[in-house]
């Protein structure tokens, strides 16, 4: 996937133009190549469909949206769509204390490890919190 | 390509516990952080009882049965039904319910119907709001950057790039889904169906033309000859 | 979360009423998109109270429930080279806070 370029940039801070609200602004041509969601995508919008329901009430869609909202351009440009809803799926969970940072770290570790044992490498790269 | 993770039945994961190797998959390549996020969350939230893998895979399922065909069929409905339509327009949740699709609890739909007047197109500039729930997840193209962006300020240029070509007069219309209301574009019924099904009528209808990029082929006149062979 | 729109809600601004989108800065979320502030345009529709999303955000109730208004606006209006002819439009969905009437 290209490295999308902003041509106008107008990042004024607190107050101005937010990183996501980009009606206007200019990112060149549209591609329009389709792609089917790997099954860990599927899963974590069946989750944040779950998490926010009434059963559960953990998170609001509001609070989703705000937690991808407030990565900042950088990160919003450079993760793709549901890279942002995974990444702020964890956030909420530990704002909300249902899970803590210790234990995500933890388990992903042990996730890592039990795909390496079967024969599949674990790509490097943190998940900024 | 679609996965089956075979380690996806319902029973606590309790640490320590042997645990299923996962199903190699050849084509997958190593697995990046951010997966590994969603196996680690996932594992972690059944564990403690907040989700079940049943309920996480019916989601899936259920997500996976909502496709363009859904609103297709919506659309041929209210073509050859002009009081079906003025109910779809009206109050598009019940309008689907007729038709047996719930389109749950997250968020109201709304229809806007094209016309020879007005040409409608929709975006969500902040996020990608869509009306996932009629018609599956949406194209890459309209979580893109370059269509949210451009498409309130550049709908025509849009169209031209998606190869549409509007007659002279007619009004594009475009409507940002900023809040929880959906929207649903209902095409025009293209010229030379007349006294079509409605099943066949619903295979004119594409996605991108519920989206508002596309508009459903009229079907090509057949020449003499053809006809004459037909005979 | 469901947020039923309740249509007995009293509201300020009436269809066809000419309004124009506060200029505010923002701290925090908002369904106010940037390149609408401070435009004007006509209501086109009452879409029903719904709970505010900029408290929703942060787990607050987000109450009072907003009134929801679809407004249209031209295009020309909005772009200072708008591509295309003055019969174009845009439409988005402001809620009721943001809105304010023009001089």
């Amino acid at each position: 996937m290209s490295e999308p370029r902003r041509k106008t940039m107008p990042r004024e801070g607190a107050g101005g133009r937010a990183a996501h609200d980009v009606g206007g602004l200019d990112f060149g041509p549209i591609d329009r190549t389709e792609h089917d969601l790997a099954l860990w995508e599927k899963r974590t919008d069946a989750m944040l469909v779950l998490l926010r329901d009434n059963k559960r009430r953990v998170l609001s869609v509001d609070a989703h949206r705000r937690t991808i909202e407030d990565y900042g351009q950088q990160e919003y440009d450079r993760t793709t769509y549901y890279e942002k809803w995974i990444r702020a799926i964890r956030n909420l969970l530990v704002e909300q204390e249902v899970l803590t940072r210790e234990e995500i770290e933890a388990r992903m570790a042990e996730v890592r490890a039990r795909h390496e044992k079967a024969g599949r490498k674990a790509r490097k790269g943190a998940i900024p919190w | 390509m679609h996965e089956h993770d075979h380690d996806d039945h319902d029973h606590a994961h309790a640490k320590g516990h042997a645990h299923a190797p996962p199903q190699k998959d050849h084509d997958a390549g190593p697995i990046g952080p951010y997966e590994v996020l969603e196996e680690a969350v996932r594992e972690l939230l059944i564990e403690r009882g907040v989700l079940t893998a049943r309920e996480i895979a019916a989601q899936v399922d259920l997500m996976d049965s909502r496709t363009p065909a859904l609103g297709a069929r919506v659309v041929a409905r209210a073509w050859v039904d002009p009081a079906y339509k003025r109910r779809l327009l009206k109050d598009t949740r019940a309008a689907l319910a007729e038709l047996g699709i719930d389109i749950g609890t997250l968020a109201e739909f709304r229809t806007v119907e094209n016309t020879p007047k007005v040409h409608n197109m929709i975006v969500c500039t902040l996020c990608s709001c869509y009306p996932k729930m009629l018609l599956g997840i949406p194209p890459a193209w309209y979580k893109s950057l370059a269509y949210r962006s451009r498409t309130v300020v550049d709908p025509r240029g849009v169209l031209a790039e998606f190869g549409v070509a509007l007659p002279a007069g007619t009004e594009v219309r475009v409507h940002d889904s900023t809040a929880d209301l959906r929207y649903l574009v209902l095409p025009m019924r293209p010229k030379g169906t007349r006294g079509w099904s409605e099943q066949k009528l619903a295979t004119l209808v594409t996605r991108d033309s519920m989206i508002g990029t596309a508009i459903p082929a009229a079907p090509a006149k057949r020449s003499a000859t053809a006809k004459r062979k037909a005979a | 979360m469901v947020r039923q729109p309740s249509r007995a809600a009293a509201t300020a601004f009436a269809p066809g009423e000419r309004v124009r989108v506060a200029a505010r800065p923002v701290l925090g979320h908002c369904r106010t998109p940037w390149y609408l502030r401070g435009k004007t345009g006509v209501v086109a529709a009452v879409q029903g109270t719904f709970r505010n999303p900029e408290l929703l955000a942060y787990h607050k109730p987000g109450l009072p429930a907003q009134v929801l208004y679809k407004v249209r606006f031209e295009q020309a209006d909005l772009w200072g080279h708008y591509a295309g002819p003055a019969s174009d439009h845009l439409e988005a969905d402001i809620y009721e806070h943001w809105l304010e009437r023009p001089n």
